[in-house]
Parts: C-alpha cells; sequence; structure tokens
C-alpha cells in the first residue's frame, strides 16, 4: 500500500459498486449483494480511507465504522439490516471522495 | 497512550488519463489475471531459523489467486550501500492459507488452484518456511500456473533486519498491563474498537484478564493484537472473531486476550499495550497473534494472516487445565 497512485475512476467505481450492493440488498438479493460488496468495493474503500488518513481521521473512521457494520451484517446473514446500514456506508463513502476531490458517480 | 504515524499509509489519487464514463457494475469474471502482482505479507522479516514467510497474489481488477501451491524464489539484493545482482536460490513451494471466515460465514469451497478469483470465491496467502542468512533487500518471485490461464509470475521486494523488531519465538513476553473489561476509565473502543457506547464489548472472553497475570499464573496465553474497524492490511481478515472461537474451545488450556490497538483512532492515539509489543520507529503493523508458552516465552507467532489450522494444533498440545 506503500506510495501507490490511484485514479479517481477506480475509487469511483468502487463506490458504484456499494450502490449496487444497496440496490441488490433491497432486492433481498443478499448473495449478489455480498459479491457486490466484496469483490468490487471492499478493497478500495480501504484504499479510500487510506488517502484520507493524513488529512481527515474523522471521515475515515467514519467510513470504516460504517463498513464495519455493513461485514458485520453480511456474517450474520442480516438483510433488514444491511438494508438499514447500507445508506450510512454509501453516504460515509461518497464523503470521502469528495474529501479527496473525486466527484462521486450517482447511484441508480 | 502513544502517538503513532502509520507511514505507509501514502496513497496518490490522480485524476484518470480517461474520463470515468460508467461504472462497470457486472460481477467480476476474473478471466484476465494479468498483471499479476505480489504483495509480501510478512512483517518483521529478520535473520535467523527458518521462519513462516507469506506472500499474497493479485490478479487484475482487484481479482485474487488462490488455493492449490505457487513456486517461490528468494534473491538477495544487497543492502542500500552494497547492492548486489540478484541470483535466485533454489525453488520453495507455497501452499495457500485461506482467510478465515466471519462468524457465520460459509467458507468458500476449497478449489485445486491455483485459480483467479473474486474475493468473494476466497482470498488468502501463500506461505513457506524461509530461512534468511543476511540483513539486507531481498527480492521475492512468485509462479503461478493457472488453470486455463496459463504460468504467470510476479516479483517484490522487501527489506530482512538484522534481528526481529517485534518480540519472536524464544524471547521472554512483555509482563504487559493491557487493558480489561474490568480496567477503570478506559474508553469503551480503547478496548474493542467495535465497541459503541449503548452496547456490550464484543468477544467479551477476550478482554478478562492481562498477559502480564497470565505469565504470573504460568498460564499459557494466546494474545491477538488487531483493531477489527480499522485494520488496514488488505489480508485483513476477522482475526479477532477466530480467535474467540478458539476461546470458547480451548478456554481449559490457555487465557485468551484481544488486545486493541487504538486507545484513540480519530487523534492517532495507540494503547500502551500495543505500542510496548508493536510500536517500533514510529511505525506499528497488525494484526498480530502471540502464543505465551507456560514459561512465560513467546513459542510462536503469527503476522498479518493468522489461520485457525495453523493456531489450533498448538493449542491442541497443550495440557488442559
Amino acid at each position: 500500500m506503500d506510495g501507490r497512485r490511484v485514479p479517481h475512476e477506480q475509487l469511483q467505481r468502487a463506490v458504484a459498486a456499494l450502490c449496487d450492493a444497496q440496490d441488490f440488498a433491497q432486492r433481498d438479493d443478499l448473495e449478489n449483494a455480498r459479491a457486490a460488496f466484496q469483490d468490487r468495493a471492499h478493497d478500495d474503500l480501504h484504499t479510500i480511507a487510506a488517502a484520507l488518513d493524513a488529512q481527515d481521521r474523522a471521515t475515515e473512521s467514519r467510513i470504516l465504522r460504517a463498513k464495519n457494520r455493513i461485514e458485520t451484517d453480511f456474517s450474520a446473514g442480516d438483510l433488514a439490516a444491511i438494508k438499514a446500514d447500507f445508506p450510512d456506508l454509501v453516504d460515509a463513502a461518497e464523503s470521502g471522495l469528495r474529501v479527496l476531490n473525486v466527484e462521486p458517480l450517482p447511484c441508480g | 497512550m502513544a502517538l503513532v504515524r502509520r507511514a505507509s499509509l501514502i496513497i496518490a489519487v490522480v485524476a484518470a488519463a480517461c474520463s470515468p464514463g460508467g461504472a462497470d457494475r457486472t460481477p467480476k469474471s476474473c478471466s484476465s489475471p494479468e498483471p499479476l502482482s505480489a504483495h509480501v505479507a510478512s512483517y518483521d522479516l529478520a535473520v535467523g531459523p527458518p521462519s513462516r514467510f507469506i506472500v499474497g497474489l493479485l490478479a487484475a481488477d482487484n481479482c485474487f489467486v488462490s488455493f492449490g501451491r505457487v513456486t517461490l524464489r528468494l534473491a538477495y539484493l544487497g543492502t542500500k550501500e552494497s547492492p548486489q545482482e540478484e541470483v535466485f536460490g533454489k525453488p520453495i513451494s507455497a501452499d495457500f492459507l485461506l482467510l478465515p471466515s466471519g462468524p457465520g460465514e460459509t467458507p468458500p469451497p476449497i478449489l485445486e488452484g491455483p485459480v483467479s478469483g473474486p474475493a468473494s470465491r476466497g482470498r488468502g496467502v501463500y506461505r513457506a518456511e524461509v530461512q534468511f542468512d543476511r540483513a539486507g533487500f531481498w527480492k521475492v518471485e512468485a509462479t503461478a500456473k493457472l488453470a486455463g490461464q496459463g504460468t504467470l509470475s510476479a516479483d517484490s521486494s522487501f527489506e530482512v533486519l538484522a534481528e526481529h523488531a517485534v518480540p519472536a519465538p524464544g524471547d521472554d513476553a512483555l509482563p504487559t498491563e493491557n487493558l480489561t473489561l474490568s480496567s477503570g476509565g478506559a474508553p469503551r473502543d480503547a478496548i474493542d474498537s467495535r465497541a459503541v457506547t449503548d452496547e456490550g464489548i464484543p468477544d467479551s472472553e477476550l478482554h478478562q484478564t492481562t498477559i502480564a497475570q497470565a505469565i504470573r499464573d504460568r498460564r499459557p496465553a494466546i494474545v491477538v493484537f488487531s483493531t477489527p474497524v480499522y485494520c488496514v492490511s488488505r489480508f485483513c481478515g476477522p482475526v479477532t472473531d477466530m480467535v474467540s472461537s478458539l476461546a470458547r474451545d480451548y478456554e481449559s488450556r490457555a487465557a485468551f486476550i484481544h488486545i486493541e490497538i487504538w486507545r484513540n483512532f480519530e487523534e492517532q492515539a495507540i494503547n500502551k499495550a500495543a505500542a510496548e509489543w508493536l510500536l517500533r520507529n514510529g511505525d506499528l503493523t497488525e494484526p498480530w497473534v502471540f502464543l505465551i508458552g507456560a514459561d512465560g516465552r513467546i513459542a510462536a507467532r503469527w503476522d498479518n494472516v493468522a489461520t485457525r489450522e495453523e493456531i489450533e494444533p498448538l493449542l491442541q498440545a497443550l495440557p488442559a487445565g
């Protein structure tokens, strides 16, 4: 992770994948929600958090806490909690992108 | 309380060469693994007896190479002052360590591999026992025969120290008075970063005693240093949950202790216990798991990726108390 250069597009795609995961969850499709989150969003949420590390620890913390809640929800297979918790993660990740001067793609 | 600067977190966000266009909303196929990249996942490598060396292999588009075995070759590159031309040693076969699943999650099916696939189909690292005979910089070349995708190689450079910076097998364990559920005045999330104001502290069985007390009692201890919320390693798995599951099965044989890294994440303050064990020259690596023997010495340690399969046999060898 040291010294990596990450294009805007990669981070925008990760946050868009969160929107997709949220959409799948709203349609009660737990497995596709999990796959979208784990395969297309998870790693770059860490990247966004790491990019925020030196400039906005509060937003970094908010992203990582919201991510951890969703991971706990997925571990428990708790679809209602996933539906309830996803909006905060999407909002936190979008806020993080804006701190990094990257405009998030619209959800949906 | 100690302040830490995580120097490894240097990310430059740069504008893409082309316009972003639409987001890719298709499921990952991971059908085109190139370029493959190797990431040394070991911390605190040093000259000494053979020890665990772990490497993660990432394919294009955040896909992981998983399962089966890969071949590693190592070359010494010299030091900053005295670089050497690389000469690779003999090939070493490395097996796969699957990252633990979360509680309630079904582990992915084990494939013959190695295969390139998305994280949801299993991710982990490749492990070999390796002995380093010289301090300085080294290179590892990892070669994977990917089913239906040919043979691909990737390499990565890393540093080997003259001696370990973090307590290692054979060393006396530090008699640390870590936070427990009965520590007065400690913020709840300094005991476990998952703790929130109005709920209990997760895995409370891991917060009952201190390393110092286990040493005084001559009781073996498994100690996990981790931050479940704020882990930064891309190979992070639910290591704290895994240790908690071991605690339920082996509580008669050892004490089980979780030490949260952060006292206050936003203020970059780490817990004193974590600092004593892991903070070196302003840098801290996590997660770590240590097995402390009844004699108070470190019997084993696992850096970054720790699996039940590696730890459980050592617990089974301990006498039931």
